[in-house]
């Protein structure tokens, strides 16, 4: 059965190159629809749901209603449709507005998508086979390990001062008592990141030139004819849109 | 028998510091020895295990003369990436050791470094969680984990590289007894059947002595003593808890906490707790224990007001906990965290201290001298006088624990809570802590602590209150704990009826 996240990474790379470079070239509508819907049928494919788009789209649709009015104000394209004082409409931005919102419907979703199934193991993976040291390459799955920790760091930290007596509950007060969520947030992030670079050192990190990983990526041919497939495409819509 | 480890240090210091941090250390260890390393707050422990390593001064800069040799090399002359060959080294906080984000990764973490065959990273991975019994989570997310699989996981990575020497700094820190026990039972074996050389920062429980063969007592950066188990056990005692203070007076007609019914739940339908049921009087001690997952967490939570209930209410001092009354009725208690590193932010210890005066209503008339006085008074009353100006994160983590407490009994709380509050400490330090909570208890203020720790419950509560999957099941008077070991049993509170952790 077809799992996203059993692709190799570097097709998924391209396909999401693909989708944003696509997207930010055309002007067309039917195209930019074609590829958000290609981008919700590969994720029904894969996960049978759409449940893990749900938060964004909630963000997509508040970004959407704001170029809408944006546009609605500042739109200068197609027939004056009304006019109240400084206020004019005109009849392009319906298109301009929809356009947009495809546009950043399509980069947002295909990033999220890129992220959310490819395993932070093949992104150091794949960086390596571009030659990049595994040095280097493997901060990404430790950066990808940092984040929540340091998410889970900065609520319990928050807790702890609210219980203190200093509150950080609502926004205001969280940027009021900044130093007090803050400081010690860092003083943890220092912390942690030299309790992790000792361990790591000390269990022969850069010892070697290379690592070995237990599940290797392998880009099987039909992967590489999609890759092939995917640039001769992008090709085709820059063609297509200089002519 | 042959030494693995041999220590010549003759002094070690820090840049800016007269003072040095360990001095005149000289001794050898066996291999397949197992050694329990003991000594007050900031006595060098970890320190010496950092030594060992090498880790000081090639990471931690710092100035050493003398010599630290493992299987008669001199780690001055291995780089910090090739120790590997040589130790594994567990620090304080699992947590912070783990760099990848699902277990099975974290697990050939170390063994992938060294270039092994796919093939043997694979066998020594399914052996090592076979052997850990962490099987059932090699998937999970490292960051999802609770603190007992946590302390396994990075075990695991560090047994995986099948090291002669393994350097655990308090390990079962923040473990419930049975998975404590558990932990001590893995490394007891590995000790008996791979002659695996163990160093092991005791905590306060002691249990480490079950296995271990030496006991080393460090004081002031030194070697105190290097003695036997028996030898160290009839010199020290088995660091037994004593209350020291005034009786506990409970009056019986005034209601300081109530949960009627009160529940919660997480994101993602997960069980923070089932309905409680509970009641706190004003000079009550109770303690409340149970398991890493229990639930307790999420009661303290519920109690100050970090969460909501999904169902039923809580009361503070008679008063029904709303959202606009939550800030003055927490300004009536001290929180103690577990871990004290969440609240200090300040520059100084005496800064730390007195920034709670800032923010309690009570203390607001205070002129400047008088808030000094009180700070001094503070100071004194948790051994931290002389220390005013050194900044909070150079103390060691039980003098943390101790600056926390500090900065809570400043604003004279009515009530305190206090999350595993001698959590990382060892016997002294907990039995320092447990004092001044005793005292504070002893002047009619109430208190609610939750601990792992069975006999500082039955020694210093006056009840006990059990929680087990997310429930309060059982309540009954500390002093009768006796009466109740089959039931603890029956709980996985007392591992298999291991009854030496209440003696």
């Amino acid at each position: 059965m077809f799992k996203l996240k059993d692709l190799d990474p570097r097709l998924k790379l391209t396909w999401c190159l693909f989708l944003v470079f696509t997207a930010l070239i055309s002007r067309s509508i039917v195209l930019n629809g074609i590829l958000l819907g290609l981008i919700l049928v590969s994720e029904l494919l894969s996960e049978k749901t759409l449940k893990s788009f749900k938060l964004l789209s909630i963000l997509l649709l508040i970004i959407g209603t704001q170029v809408l009015i944006i546009n609605l104000i500042f739109g200068r394209e197609g027939d004056l449709l009304y006019s109240w004082g400084i206020l004019e409409i005109y009849s392009g931005f319906i298109t301009t507005s929809i356009l947009a919102f495809l546009r950043i419907g399509i980069i947002s979703l295909s990033a999220f998508q890129f992220g959310i199934h490819t395993d932070t193991m093949d992104m150091a993976q794949m960086l390596i086979h571009w030659g990049i040291p595994y040095r280097y390459a493997m901060l990404v799955p430790m950066t990808a390990r940092f984040f929540p920790v340091m998410i889970g760091e900065y609520q319990s930290i928050c807790d702890s001062q609210s219980a203190r007596g200093v509150p950080c509950d609502t926004v205001v007060e969280k940027l009021r008592n900044l130093p007090a969520s803050i400081l010690p947030l860092m003083y943890r992030a220092m912390r942690i990141s030299n309790d992790a670079a000792l361990s790591v050192e000390l269990r022969g990190y850069g010892r070697y030139a290379s690592r070995i990983f237990q599940k290797k990526i392998n880009l099987h041919p039909i992967e590489g004819v999609m890759i092939i497939c995917l640039i001769m495409s992008f090709g085709g819509v820059v063609i297509k849109t200089i002519l | 028998m042959k030494p693995i480890i041999q220590l010549d240090l003759k002094e070690l210091t820090f840049p800016g510091v007269k003072e040095p941090a360990l001095k005149n250390i000289k001794l050898n260890i066996n291999e397949g020895e197992f050694i329990a390393i003991t000594g007050g707050a900031a006595s060098g422990k970890s320190l010496l295990l950092h030594a060992i390593t090498s880790a000081a001064p090639k990471f931690y800069p710092c100035q050493l003369s003398g010599t630290v040799k493992l299987a008669d090399k001199d780690v001055s002359e291995i780089p910090l990436f090739q120790m590997a060959d040589y130790l594994g080294y567990m620090m304080q906080e699992p947590q912070n050791q783990m760099v990848c984000r699902r277990v099975a990764d974290e697990l050939a973490f170390g063994i992938a470094n060294l270039n092994l065959s796919p093939e043997e990273i694979r066998s020594r991975v399914n052996e090592i969680m076979d052997f850990l019994g962490i099987r059932a989570f090699s998937d999970r997310f490292t960051d999802a984990l609770s603190g007992g699989q946590a302390q396994k996981v990075v075990l695991g990575s560090i047994l995986a590289m099948q090291t002669p020497i393994l350097l655990l700094d308090q390990p079962t820190a923040e473990l419930d007894p049975k998975t404590s026990s558990e932990l001590y039972r893995h490394l007891g074996q590995l000790n008996r059947e791979k002659k695996v050389t163990i160093l092991v920062v005791m905590d306060k429980s002691g249990e480490v002595l079950k296995d271990a063969h030496r006991v080393l007592v460090m004081e002031a950066g030194t070697v105190k003593d290097f003695l036997p188990v028996v030898d160290y056990q009839k010199k020290y005692g088995f660091g037994k808890n004593n209350r020291h203070a005034e009786p506990i007076k409970v009056d019986e007609n005034t209601d300081v906490i109530t949960l009627d019914g009160a529940s919660h739940t997480y994101k993602g339908s997960i069980t923070g707790c089932h309905p409680l049921d509970f009641n706190l009087k004003k000079g009550d001690f109770t303690a409340v224990i149970g398991q890493n997952g229990s639930g307790k967490s999420t009661m303290l939570k519920l109690i100050e007001g970090l969460v909501k209930p999904a169902a039923g209410n809580v009361e503070l001092f008679g008063t029904r906990v709303t959202k606009k009354n939550v800030g003055a009725l927490r300004r009536r208690i001290g929180f103690l965290f577990q871990n004290p590193d969440d609240q200090i932010f300040c520059s100084s210890v005496k800064e730390e201290i007195g920034y709670v005066l800032k923010n309690k209503n009570p203390t607001k008339d205070l002129t400047e001298e008088e808030s000094n006085q009180k700070i001094q008074e503070t100071l004194v009353l948790i051994g931290l006088d002389g220390l005013e100006e050194m900044h909070p994160q150079r103390l060691s983590r039980g003098q943390r624990q101790l600056l926390a407490l500090g900065s809570v009994v400043i604003s004279d709380p009515e009530l305190i809570i206090a999350d595993e509050p001698t959590s990382g400490l060892n016997g002294p330090q907990s039995q320092l802590v447990m004092e001044k909570l005793a005292r504070l208890s002893s002047q009619g203020i109430t208190i609610l602590l939750v601990t792992h720790d069975l006999a500082e419950a039955r020694d210093f509560a006056n009840r006990i209150v059990v929680m087990h999957n997310h429930e309060l099941v059982m309540e009954f008077e500390a002093a009768k704990m006796d009466n109740y070991i089959e039931d603890l049993v029956r709980l996985e509170l007392i591992e298999g009826g291991d009854l030496k952790c209440l003696n």
